[in-house]
């Protein structure tokens, strides 16, 4: 059975009624059947995660932002469910990554039951697909204007210690930095950073750049594909514990989530979830 | 970099494909290891293990025992090198310690301190030769 999370708290409510009707008349359309149930203030997703699990649900679906996907993440914990995602904002993250953009690709997904195998990342005791933000990859997915690029790197690097795999220490003078496990930029899909499925966290990190640079690489550091960005770092790992400077803040989808210190560790084909045709990885 | 080693680095794809960037500004202190293709241009100490190619940029410093199928060095190494296919010293690229590879080639201004053994290994890939007049 599919049971749907219907996420009402990010969603302005006359937009979430229209998504939620054009979702409903499309699983009709493919014959796909569940049930829906809405996140409210007194319901929250780990209610609706321990009603699925009561009731029989064998795949979930989080239908709202790439906030609504991450909380649902945190709530299945250890359970065996299957996941999917239906995005009732444009843009997100995870549609592009799964290849689910809007709707119909969603129900197509959902109808063609097509299951792959992910890495799951865990930070403190949540989980998440995506990527983590550090310092100016905040700025990830944002559009930065000419004078804001000549701008963006006239602050000082952080000296970064981290430890990587258990086996080496690394000291990096950092502006920013991306861990990701996948990501959904088009632009730098391809090359074996950001594969979901290779049991590899990927560690790019972006150096101070001139003037110069940072208006040349603009594009890429938007795209958040800083492998492109010259004398920029891509480390892969299993296990990252970010040791210093303490109180340095880890940011995801803009919004804080940890702070250093904080281990970061990926569990390799943690998750099973749908995907579309046009997915990333 | 020259044709030549550019040449080098595109025969054994070191070029393409590379898996890990160390920078510039990254400092390591421990054991490196690496499943693909690994560039360093940062400061290393301890040791560099990776089961395909090896490119050391000229702004690297390198104080460990290297082990990798194929390499290129530009920059600095104070170390064991040891290179099961071929081993190229470019102009910038000083090795001070022992050498074991397959095939090696130096380029004139680069530094080497040490001893070098060629391995017998009957698949070693032959480099290509430069004619002199």
């Amino acid at each position: 059975m599919y049971y749907y999370i219907l996420d009402t708290l990010n969603i302005p409510q006359k937009e979430f009624e229209r998504q939620q009707t054009e979702l409903q008349s499309l699983l009709t359309e493919f014959n796909i059947n569940g049930e829906m149930a809405r996140i409210t203030p007194l319901r929250t997703i780990q209610d609706l995660v321990e009603t699925a699990a009561s009731r029989g649900a064998k795949t979930l679906i989080a239908c709202g932002t790439d906030e609504t996907f991450n909380l649902m993440l945190a709530a299945v914990k250890d359970r065996d469910f299957i996941l999917g995602f239906a995005p009732f904002s444009p843009n997100t993250q995870l549609g592009k990554i799964l290849g689910m953009t809007d709707k119909l690709t969603c129900a197509k997904a959902i109808a063609g039951r097509r299951i792959e195998k992910i890495d799951a990342a865990k930070i403190n005791d949540n989980f998440f697909i995506s990527y983590l933000e550090l310092g100016l990859g905040t700025l990830t997915n944002s559009k930065i204007g000419f004078f804001s690029a000549l701008k963006l790197f006239a602050g000082m690097p952080a000296e970064v210690k981290m430890r990587i795999d258990g086996q080496y220490t690394a000291t990096s003078k950092m502006m920013g930095a991306l861990l990701i496990n996948t990501r959904g930029t088009e632009m730098c899909a391809s090359g074996s950073i950001g594969n979901p499925q290779d049991g590899y966290l990927d560690l790019l990190i972006l150096e101070k750049l001139s003037r110069l640079h940072a208006t040349k690489f603009k594009k890429a550091i938007e795209n958040g594909c800083y492998e492109l960005i010259t004398n920029s770092s891509s480390i892969k790992c299993k296990k990252i514990e970010f040791l210093e400077p303490t109180n340095y803040k880890i940011f995801m989808n803009g919004k804080e989530v940890s702070k250093f210190p904080v281990s970061i560790e990926l569990i390799p084909g943690k998750i099973k979830i749908l995907v579309g045709k046009d997915r990333t990885f | 970099m020259d044709k030549k080693q550019a040449q080098l680095m595109e025969d054994d794809n070191l070029s393409d494909n590379t898996e890990s960037v160390i920078g510039p500004s990254v400092k390591i202190d421990g054991d490196l290891k690496s499943r693909g293709n690994l560039r360093v241009d940062g400061t290393v100490a301890g040791k560099i293990k990776t089961a395909k190619n090896l490119l050391v940029g000229e702004s690297a410093n390198i104080t460990a025992d290297i082990e990798a199928e194929n390499s290129v060095i530009n920059g600095n190494v104070q170390g064991n090198v040891n290179v099961s296919g071929a081993l190229m010293l470019g102009k910038s690229g000083k090795v001070v310690g022992d050498i074991l590879c397959g095939s090696l080639q130096v380029q004139e201004g680069a530094y080497f301190a040490g001893k070098c053994q060629m391995q017998a290994k009957a698949a070693v890939p032959v480099l290509p030769v430069e004619e002199t007049k």
